[in-house]
């Protein structure tokens, strides 16, 4: 290796730019997976906690149909309240028989959309994700049929 | 050209600071996974400690309120429906007795829960405490 050649490897000149060059992919790459990460996880707590809701509200009547009509009110409100399309959740609510101190099942699943998130597709290569939930309550006990 | 005295070596020196940040970020990013996972399964485990709550509270004795106007639980029956409710709600939890707190009035359930930590953390153990105001009323329709 001549002294010139040797000369030009030492200049230490455009050393950070090509560090730059090959740091940022990762640094981009972190940030988008932070952003997925944060946005499915707030998608899944909140699908928990629509469901739950969900549940509490199926248990307080006596009726199937209001039952359910209640639950999934009561999902759609919790899922709005946090910010969250409620359009993009299903909720199903079900009791093996709608009675004093039956058990009622409410899931409620949400599909969280990433691929606004800018290369969030190389983690996500379907560009969104299914948070689903299962809350269980009993039917109230002391109910009266009657209803308001 | 010699070296001057004192100076240095710092070819090497990026690489390392690379590989230090990489590890520093690597340990934070699990440990936000990390918390992340530990709050979802406390919130599940509240959660299952209201419904347990609720279960419990459907088994106050009629009996007795009527006689005496005191709120006390059917043992047995609101200790079952509670494990039964926690454990559906979130797998895994158990317990503590069903009581009615004198001051408030209400059914309190205490449920715990184990998490495995994925780093040095071992095992966690997590607790919550669940409410529900005590349900009596109708036991057969037109009462």
């Amino acid at each position: 290796m001549g002294p010139l050649m040797r000369k030009r490897l030492r200049n230490r000149s455009g050393q950070a730019l090509v560090e730059l060059l090959l740091a940022f992919p990762l640094l981009v790459l972190m940030a988008a997976a932070v952003m997925a990460f944060g946005r499915i996880f707030h998608a899944g707590l909140q699908a928990e906690a629509a469901a739950h809701g969900a549940a509490r509200f199926a248990a307080e009547t006596l009726s199937a149909g209001r039952g359910v009509w209640q639950a999934q009110a009561a999902a759609q409100l919790a899922l709005r309240a946090a910010g969250l399309d409620p359009g993009r959740a299903r909720v199903w609510v079900q009791a093996a028989r709608w009675g004093r101190g039956e058990r009622v099942r409410a899931q409620v699943c949400l599909r969280v959309s990433v691929s606004d998130i800018p290369f969030a597709r190389w983690i996500v290569p379907a560009g969104f994700v299914d948070q689903c939930a299962t809350a269980y309550r009993e039917i109230q006990r002391w109910k009266s049929q009657w209803e308001p | 050209m010699e070296k001057p005295m004192g100076a240095v070596r710092e070819q090497g020196q990026i690489l390392v600071w690379v590989l230090l940040m990489l590890g520093v970020m690597g340990l934070l990013v699990g440990m936000i996974y990390e918390g992340g996972r530990m709050f979802r399964a406390w919130r599940r485990l509240r959660m299952a400690a209201d419904a347990a709550a609720f279960a419990a509270a459907q088994w106050v004795d009629p009996d007795t309120f009527q006689a005496s106007g005191r709120v006390v639980l059917r043992w047995p029956q609101a200790q079952r429906a509670a494990q039964e409710a926690a454990a559906l709600n979130a797998p895994g939890a158990a317990c503590a007795t069903a009581y009615v707190n004198p001051l408030t009035g209400k059914v309190v359930v205490r449920c715990y829960g184990r998490i495995r930590g994925l780093l040095l953390l071992g095992e966690i153990r997590l607790a919550a405490r669940g409410e529900a105001r005590p349900a009596f009323g109708a036991r057969n329709e037109g009462e």
